[in-house]
């Protein structure tokens, strides 16, 4: 199974090989003011630069590793790490698609006791306590004291 | 005597207290750190003046670089990578029956460090300010470069993944408009890319994601779950102080210059601070064996580097680690963008935001004694209630950026790749400072390159030396770390 390391680089290593070809037409050209360049130095070249240097680097870095073999090992518990990241992103997702419909309160009380029950809590003093008092709680300064918008539901 | 006036005002000291207060707390817990405390509440002092906004950031930034020393003593879990030096000691200390006084000398320590350098970074500051005005182009460019580089190799465990990292952060930044032609670079179409990648959705998704998938990771772990001494024993002398004097002297000297360059970081001067008091001192065996000198050097040494941090932060606009970065953030939002004009431009400001960093250090005093109790207990707090409360916060925090909920995507974007670069090992320091600085790097490229357009190297060798002295120092220390590594690998 990959390590992580090495999933980052061939994420990184994509990443900056999709950017290098697609930069061609996904920078806009220079447009010349009064006959001439504002500026001598491309639009392309710090991204083309960037992405050429991941390039690079992660190679180098490829071959370092599989030279030295290196064998790296996280402390945490990875299996659990992955569902734990999946349940994050998924919250965030949908917080994101129903911020605006169900409001700021509703939305952040259910992503919240989600998390919480997905982490084993289970009394419900300490769930309506944590995941309904502070959202409601900020809702509450930021909007009476601070006077900041925040969405409300509908 | 405008700023002692600017400072003078009981909001402030309101905005310090409150700020120190929650820094201890998330310094104390060792499931937060406190980049990513400040990265979260950063968006709620936008909401407030400058004056109160920024030293209630600074006062939770020293807060917690002290709290992370709490746990690290009474639980040998460092709350902060600041306080990994504490450990040695610490612990050690607590089974000897001497908690309160490793504690109370971690406190007079941090203080003592704290003062000494914010009284040299504002001696300092105007110096530095008006050399910086001094550079042009094509030495801004070459003092931009050197941040980078100088951030890659001190502060990375691997150059290699420092340098890709950096190209991540620049390849990043570059999304949006360009700065010199002002068109459309790799936003394929995309509204939502077109004013370029947000900071803040970028930064909370970096550092909080990964710190709740920590906490997820932990939840069934002993680490959050042992027990704090029951027994504090008796409190510091002041003999034992006296004691300690040479060498919290001696580190607050090596942090303050540590934190002036960047890249260093706490880190690094806590153990610096900590390897010369061993060497200097009459009785080295004590050292990890549970010495009081030895945490005073630890601490005095990682706090001494929070005020020269923000000399080239303020002077040049480089930050010196993650937490300056995220800062620099919050001086632009509210108005002040660092740089070489910031002084001239808004010296009273500035000189009242470094006078709060003193006023900060007496409150920090205060509170901390206050608060050593209740950290005491909290450092064993279940992070099953903890991790919704960061959820929260974060949410909360990048929603408030723009008030657009589409920010959230970044939210996930950054989460994703915070916890893919943490668990292959990957730091994000050169990743965010390279992101922050490429746009002013580009720039003053693009000038250089326009003042030069008989032939660069002609018009830097002739008319702008300076530039190249830098390149050329640079260079060297890069190439002689290489090298290091290279014996140190072989």
């Amino acid at each position: 199974m990959l390590n992580p390391a090495c999933l980052f680089l061939i994420l990184v290593t994509t990443f900056a090989a999709a950017t290098l070809a697609a930069l061609p037409w996904a920078v806009d050209s220079p447009q010349p003011l009064f006959g001439s360049l504002v500026s001598v130095l491309s639009p392309g070249t710090f991204p083309a630069a960037a992405a050429l240097g991941i390039l690079v680097f992660s190679v180098i870095e490829w071959v370092r590793r599989s030279r030295d073999g290196e064998a790296e090992e996280s402390s945490l518990q990875p299996a659990l790490e992955r569902r734990g990241m999946v349940v994050v992103i998924l919250l965030v997702a949908l917080s994101a698609l129903s911020f605006d419909s169900l409001g700021y309160v509703l939305t952040l009380m259910l992503a919240s006791a989600a998390l919480a029950i997905f982490m084993g809590c289970r009394s419900p003093v300490q769930l309506v306590i944590v995941c309904a008092g502070t959202p409601t709680l900020i809702y509450w300064v930021l909007t009476r004291v601070f006077t900041i918008y925040l969405p409300a539901p509908g | 005597m405008t700023a002692v006036a600017l400072v003078m005002h009981w909001q402030v000291a309101v905005a310090v207290s409150i700020g120190v207060a929650i820094g201890i707390l998330v310094g104390g817990l060792p499931g937060l750190t406190t980049a990513t405390a400040i990265a979260i509440v950063l968006p709620f002092s936008f909401f407030v003046e400058p004056l109160i906004g920024l030293p209630f950031l600074i006062g939770l930034y020293k807060g917690g670089i002290f709290g992370g020393s709490i746990p690290a003593i009474l639980i040998a879990t460092p709350g902060t990578g600041a306080s990994v030096a504490t450990i040695l000691d610490g612990p050690a200390l607590v089974r000897k029956g001497n908690g309160r006084k490793a504690l109370e000398m971690a406190l007079y320590a941090s203080v003592t460090g704290d003062t000494a350098s914010d009284v040299l970074t504002l001696l300092l500051v105007v110096p530095f300010a008006a050399a910086a005005l001094l550079a042009g182009p094509p030495e801004m460019a070459a003092i931009l470069f050197a941040a980078i580089v100088l951030t890659i190799i001190a502060g990375t465990t691997s150059w290699l993944r420092g340098a890709i990292m950096a190209c991540i952060g620049i390849l990043l930044a570059t999304v949006g408009r360009d700065p010199l032609e002002f068109g459309q670079r790799l936003t394929f179409g995309m509204d939502i890319l077109e004013g370029g990648i947000p900071l803040l959705p970028m930064l909370i998704g970096l550092f909080a994601i990964p710190e709740l998938m920590r906490m997820i990771a932990l939840r069934k772990s002993a680490t959050g779950r042992i027990p704090p001494p029951v027994d504090p024993g008796p409190g510091l002398t002041l003999g034992e102080f006296k004691r300690a004097g040479r060498t919290i002297a001696r580190s607050t000297f090596l942090g303050s210059i540590i934190g002036i360059v960047p890249g260093m970081g706490q880190p690094v001067a806590a153990f610096s601070g900590y390897a010369m008091a061993k060497r200097a001192s009459p009785r080295p065996e004590e050292f990890g064996r549970g010495s009081l000198e030895g945490i005073a050097a630890a601490e005095a040494a990682n706090n001494a580097v929070n005020g020269p941090t923000l000399i080239p932060l303020l002077t040049l606009g480089i930050p010196g680690d993650k937490i300056t970065a995220i800062l620099l953030g919050a001086f632009v939002a509210h108005g002040l963008r660092p740089g070489p004009q910031l002084v001239e431009q808004h010296g009273p400001v500035i000189l009242a935001i470094l006078l709060a960093m003193l006023l900060s250090n007496l409150l920090l005093l205060v509170i901390a004694r206050v608060l050593i109790p209740a950290v005491a207990r909290l450092v064993t707090m279940d992070p099953n209630l903890l991790a919704p409360i960061v959820l929260v916060l974060a949410w909360t925090g990048v929603y408030l950026y723009r008030s657009d909920s589409s920010d959230l995507f970044f939210l996930a974007l950054f989460g994703v790749l915070g916890v893919l670069a943490r668990r292959g090992k990957f730091d994000l320091a050169p990743m965010v400072l390279a992101f922050i600085l490429c746009e002013s790097l580009e720039y003053s490229v693009g000038q250089t390159l326009n003042l030069a357009r008989d032939g660069v190297l002609e018009y830097l060798l002739l008319d702008r030396p300076g530039a190249i002295i830098i390149l050329l120092s640079v260079s060297g220390v890069a190439l002689w770390v290489g090298l290091s590594e290279k014996r140190s690998l072989s």
